[in-house]
């Protein structure tokens, strides 16, 4: 790597992945590791973008369908279907979380000033969600704000209170049986 | 400094955390026996010791603040100063600046913390007032006969290891999936039949010796309840002074152990219990010589196990639970009707209302916004109980009941609607096939037993699941309050001893959920709410 001549021009690292059929990105620095999607234990009575919870080695830990939370479509698991571990700050705590991606595609290396920013409407994910955009061959990739997205980890609980909108979309509701 | 300080800090936070609660049950003892030369040498070897290992690492501060406190301590053995309440309340104002000194240390903060250089000059004037001896504090050889005892640090405690709580609770949860895989293995194996007859002999052997690795982790997480018990001596003390009272505490079965994260999570309880009863229970000491009482009331701190629970007990002699004043309360509160009578039984039981608390004005002490029903959810959440039982006159005592380890219970493994769940085994009564035929398929029903309607849930429906796809389905009844209730399942997949945690954060606190574990291969089962998910309202279903 070049080392950046101006400091506002640092590289920034990105994770771009697929997710409700969308090219997203997270900032690098809270990805863990990214797991295989397997067997997700189902929790009832919470936020129908819980997944559930697996075990990431000796923990037990919450899997998140962003796309259920944006009320996208919901992609089938594959064998390209990944979780995605980040580390993140929920409510004064650290707390590792799952995040679905159909699919990891690659890590993005952009200059601060190669990120664009949201406009104010128009994105298939609210603005208040991202933290810009990247523009790619095929279009855009979406950055999430996924510290942000989930410090608000109150929505995780929802179900109790009656499904609730995160970020202004409401969120699609199971039927129980 | 020449050598690696930093592996030394840990061990030098936690000896002087140890030190100076020593130092503050030291203290508060000679309260009451002011002439005890052992307590008063026990007092003075902590304060060296700290002296010592804060001069070892550069901690000035410490260093010089411990120095001037021997010198007090020194003319107290000495006689030339006498230990009143006063100095007392010095003293022990000194061992909290210490705490809040050694915490910062080895931060490499050396700030000085609130009041340190009043307390020190107060410490100062102590040393210095009170009797003539000037050589005192030029001569600190003269105390070194009562501080050299072989207690150096790193020499006195060899044999012993200070272990992380978190390495300890890994090894406890590996040692749980261990066994759960071993049934799974052991269940295979008989399974199989003739030709595994010889593996399974084998595996058993294997299995009893897994069974002792987990019985001495256990035990390795089981402390006595002494030392948790003993710094509410300084509870009390304070909350009495506060209230124009005199108390003391007596601790009984200091010895009584239980498993170290019931011991954490029981400190702030009792905490409260103890505050609560020398703030309501206890009489000022001119009502209690009006009674015939001891001016100085006695607050018990017991400890016990009984039928594999362990039983804490906070009883004061005062002067009992006054129902009338509970009563007017209640009905100042809005708890209670102004027509409606209560036995003995359900007075108490308001105690523990939210939004109950008869304290007269707001203290310090207890009048923080935590009350009994706080108390009561805290001891629930351990899986405990607290009851209340009071005579006029002679006392109030409130008795917690936990069970002895929350890290592992037996569970009993169920399936239902594709997912696997976990009861606690101590709920369930027996298991039957649920008959198909004749009974509601909605999310409850009511089954037959032995002439007796028994009312249940399918556990798929009300969790919300997948579809159930058995055609045949269980019954497991279980106790639910005076009688019995049923879950509807999929299938009985057999007990299982079961390493119990939370649900990740920041999935808490689901309805119906009691946490999660993880199974022998890997997947997660959540371990259900039984008497949650029993008693929630739910509509008249009917298909």
């Amino acid at each position: 790597m070049i080392e950046a001549p101006e400091p506002e021009a640092a590289v920034l690292q990105f994770l771009s992945f697929q997710m409700g059929g969308l090219a997203c990105a997270v900032d690098l620095a809270h990805v863990r590791e990214i797991v295989r999607y397997e067997h997700v234990t189902r929790v009832p009575r919470v936020a129908s973008c819980v997944r559930g919870v697996i075990n990431l080695r000796g923990s037990v830990v919450p899997v998140i369908d962003l796309a259920v939370g944006f009320g996208l479509r919901e992609g089938a698991v594959t064998a390209e279907t990944c979780l995605l571990m980040v580390d993140l700050m929920v409510g004064g705590e650290r707390s590792v979380m799952g995040v679905v991606a159909e699919s990891v595609s690659q890590v993005l290396e952009l200059r601060g000033d190669e990120l664009e920013p949201v406009p104010a409407f128009g994105t298939p994910i609210p603005a208040a969600a991202l933290v810009g955009l990247a523009r790619s061959e095929g279009g855009f990739t979406l950055v999430l704000d996924v510290q942000r997205l989930m410090a608000e980890g109150t929505f995780l609980n929802a179900r109790a209170a009656g499904e609730r909108a995160v970020f202004g979309t409401p969120i699609s509701m199971e039927k129980t049986a | 400094m020449d050598f690696d300080a930093s592996a030394l800090l840990p061990i030098f936070v936690s000896e002087a955390e140890d030190g100076l609660a020593s130092m503050e049950q030291c203290l508060v003892a000679l309260e009451t026996r002011p002439d005890d030369t052992e307590i008063l040498g026990e007092l003075f070897r902590a304060a060296h010791t700290l002296k010592g290992n804060s001069a070892t690492l550069g901690f000035a501060a410490i260093t010089a603040f411990t120095h001037v406190l021997e010198d007090v301590l020194d003319r107290v053995r000495r006689k030339d100063v006498k230990l009143g309440r006063e100095l007392a309340t010095l003293l022990l104002e000194s061992v909290d600046l210490l705490r809040t000194l050694v915490k910062k240390a080895p931060a490499g903060d050396d700030t000085p913390a609130p009041r340190q250089a009043a307390l020190l000059k107060a410490l100062e004037r102590a040393a210095a007032g009170g009797g003539a001896s000037e050589s005192l504090l030029a001569a600190p050889d003269a105390r070194e006969d009562v501080a050299v005892d072989g207690h150096r640090p790193g020499t006195g405690r060899t044999r012993d290891l200070r272990v992380g709580l978190d390495e300890l609770d890994r090894l406890l949860r590996l040692a749980g999936e261990i066994a759960i895989s071993r049934s799974r293995i052991g269940s295979l194996l008989d399974a199989a039949g003739e030709p595994g007859r010889e593996a399974l002999e084998a595996h058993r052997d294997a299995e009893r010796l897994d069974r002792d690795v987990q019985e001495l982790v256990m035990r390795m997480r089981m402390v006595p309840l002494g030392a948790s018990f003993r710094p509410h001596a300084r509870t009390v003390r304070d909350a009495a002074l506060a209230k124009g009272k005199q108390a003391r505490l007596v601790i009984e079965g200091e010895e009584v152990e239980a498993d170290l994260a019931v011991v954490e999570q029981l400190r702030d309880p009792i905490t409260h219990m103890v505050r609560n009863a020398v703030d309501h229970g206890v009489e000022r000491p001119d009502e209690r010589r009006a009674r015939g009482k001891e001016p100085v009331a006695t607050i018990t701190l017991r400890a016990r196990h009984e039928a594999g629970q362990l039983v804490v007990e906070v009883a004061d002699d005062g002067a009992g639970i006054d129902h009338a004043r509970i009563l007017a309360r209640a009905r100042e509160r809005g708890l209670l009707r102004e027509s409606q009578s209560l036995g003995e039984r359900e007075i108490h039981e308001l105690m523990f209302s939210p939004g109950f608390s008869t304290a007269e004005s707001v203290t310090e002490l207890s009048g923080r916004g935590i009350g009994m029903d706080v108390v009561r959810r805290n001891i629930a959440s351990l899986r405990g109980t607290v009851e209340v039982a009071s005579r006029a006159g002679e006392g109030t005592t409130l008795t917690i009941r936990l069970p002895l380890t929350l890290a592992v219970i037996p569970g009993f493994l169920v399936a239902a609607g594709g997912e696997r769940y976990v009861l606690p085994l101590e709920c369930v009564v027996e298991c039957l096939d649920l008959p198909s035929a004749g009974y509601d398929s909605g999310p409850t029903g009511v089954a037959e037993l032995r002439g007796e309607s028994v009312p249940y849930l399918r556990v798929a429906d009300v969790l919300g699941a997948g579809a159930r796809a058995a055609a045949r389905e269980c019954l497991v009844v279980v106790e639910h309050g005076e009688g019995l209730a049923g879950l509807a399942v999929d299938g009985l997949l057999g007990e299982a001893q079961i390493v119990v945690q939370s649900l990740g954060h920041p999935l808490h606190s689901v309805r119906g959920v009691s946490g999660s574990t993880i199974l022998g291969d890997g997947r997660v089962a959540l371990i259900l709410d039984v008497a949650a998910l029993l008693s929630e309202p739910r509509k008249e279903a009917h298909a």
